[in-house]
């Protein structure tokens, strides 16, 4: 009876410890917004959704006519694709791998190296890059113009039935804009549900913000900075280094931060595709990658234990929520 | 400071042990140490006049900012040309923070890990933006006044 209470009284010390230790973590920093933003320049309607997720899954927005955005983001496998590196409409590798388009609403700097300033911009890029959907811009308008059913759409967004450029891009970023997490296990526990995740996944998040300094980088609830590191990966790659003047070193091989949600389990992992298991990526940030110059100051070398590794995987897999439910949609014609 | 010793130099104690002193042989010579003394405490308060009434060409001033983890703190100052900016890193992850010029000029002021401090001095009045390189969402600008319109 005695050795029973002691162990009562044992388990409730350490539940209220791991509970204030969860509260020193300042557990709203991971808390969800309540709706999705959007620039006063384009505003989002349901109907410029509608007709960008038209555009998202049309073929004809490539040069060929074989490959649409979904190709590559494609929503079953949480907008992205299981490939290292994808393919391009000239079937080209790419350096870079596919990344998620979820959450992309709360993006400033788009593309792994930041080179679109907003979903806007970036919503060109991909259909006139020419590894990948290889097209002009003014004949992909064209194109669309001989689409009856497009000016219908074009005109149920906008004002009239114009089709440009800007309302090309306008749809599709509104489209993309809608594509956010559903909510995961995560989400309950910081909201107060206590069972949502498991013992070991709480154990994982004291690791995840504090020993082996995941939080450094991976933070808020989309669990990213939106900046850029080098993580001492070894490639040739400069990354945002490319784009910024050359003195400053420490954008060198620099890539953006990616979120952790939704992470598929069996990777591809890391801004080149090259890793595959999660046991592979922790060892990578254990070591603390290869040493230079440009090597972010936050790469610290730290060890966790077996069991440690299996805390923060047990963590990563409460940020996974039920797929979107979306269904692709009526080409027009 | 400079108040006290003009206060201490008029007090009239030691006026009073200057006449005492003038008693005996060399009294001539103490009336034209005295003289001369008071010549000295004319010149001073002069030159304190002229250093009062000329208007003054104000030091440069050093301004602190703070920088977290997202941002810069808010700050209320405004300053001058050749006035120092201190920025100190007050997060715990290390920050690359650049200042472009209204002519495009960039000032990369390098990395900057948890605590540590970092200074430009302002060349020149005008518009500046502070970033930084490693996180984009800091960004701040600052506003440098003209001289002669700080008092």
């Amino acid at each position: 009876m005695r050795i029973g209470s002691l162990l009562l009284m044992l388990s409730s010390v350490l539940a209220l410890h791991t509970s204030q230790a969860a509260e020193t973590i300042e557990l709203e920093k991971y808390q969800r917004p309540e709706g999705i933003p959007s620039p006063s320049s384009n505003p989002l309607t349901a109907e410029k959704a509608a007709l960008g997720k038209t555009l998202f899954f049309d073929t004809r927005l490539s040069r060929n006519g074989d490959m649409s955005c979904a190709t590559c983001h494609q929503p079953d496998k949480r907008w992205r694709d299981d490939r290292m590196t994808p393919l391009g409409a000239e079937n080209i590798s790419h350096a870079r791998r596919t990344p998620t388009v979820l959450n992309s609403a709360w993006l400033s700097k788009l593309m792994w190296d930041g080179r679109a300033a907003s979903l806007e911009a970036q919503a060109e890029l991909p259909i006139t890059t020419t590894h990948e959907m290889n097209y002009e811009m003014t004949a992909l308008i064209e194109r669309l113009k001989d689409v009856a059913g497009y000016r219908q759409r074009f005109s149920q967004a906008f004002s009239d039935d114009a089709i440009t450029e800007e309302r090309v891009t306008k749809a599709l970023a509104s489209f993309q804009r809608t594509l956010v997490s559903s909510q995961a296990p995560f989400d309950r526990w910081v909201a107060g549900d206590e069972n949502a995740i498991s013992e070991k996944a709480q154990q994982g998040f004291q690791l995840f913000n504090g020993k082996a300094q995941c939080a450094a980088c991976h933070k808020s609830w989309r669990f990213t900075d939106d900046s850029f590191h080098d993580i001492g990966l070894p490639t040739d790659d400069l990354g945002r280094g490319k784009l910024v003047p050359k003195e400053v070193t420490i954008m060198q091989h620099a890539f953006k931060t990616p979120s952790l949600r939704d992470l598929p389990l069996d990777g591809p992992y890391m801004h080149d595709g090259s890793m595959r298991s999660l046991d592979e990526v922790i060892t990578h940030y254990e070591e603390s990658g290869i040493q230079r110059d440009s090597l972010s100051p936050e790469m610290q070398p730290f060890e966790l234990t077996d069991d440690e590794k299996k805390q923060l995987v047990e963590f990563l897999k409460t940020l996974v929520g039920p797929p979107l439910a979306i269904e692709p949609p009526q080409m027009p014609e | 400071m400079i108040n006290d010793t003009f206060t201490s130099s008029l007090s009239p104690s030691k006026a009073s042990s200057m006449k005492t002193a003038g008693n005996g042989p060399c009294e001539y010579f103490h009336g034209a140490s005295e003289a001369l003394h008071q010549w000295r405490l004319v010149l001073l308060i002069g030159i304190m006049f002229c250093l009062y009434a000329t208007p003054s060409v104000s030091q440069p001033v050093t301004h602190q900012i703070k920088l977290s983890a997202h941002e810069f703190e808010a700050w209320n100052f405004t300053p001058k040309p050749d006035d120092q900016i201190v920025i100190t890193n007050h997060s715990e992850i290390s920050h690359s923070i650049y200042i472009t010029y209204s002519d495009g000029t960039v000032e990369n002021l390098g990395v900057q890990t948890p605590g540590e401090k970092v200074s430009w001095t302002v060349p020149e009045s005008g518009e500046y933006i502070l970033q930084c390189w490693i996180h984009p969402v800091i960004k701040a600008s600052l506003t440098v006044a003209n001289s002669a319109s700080v008092s």
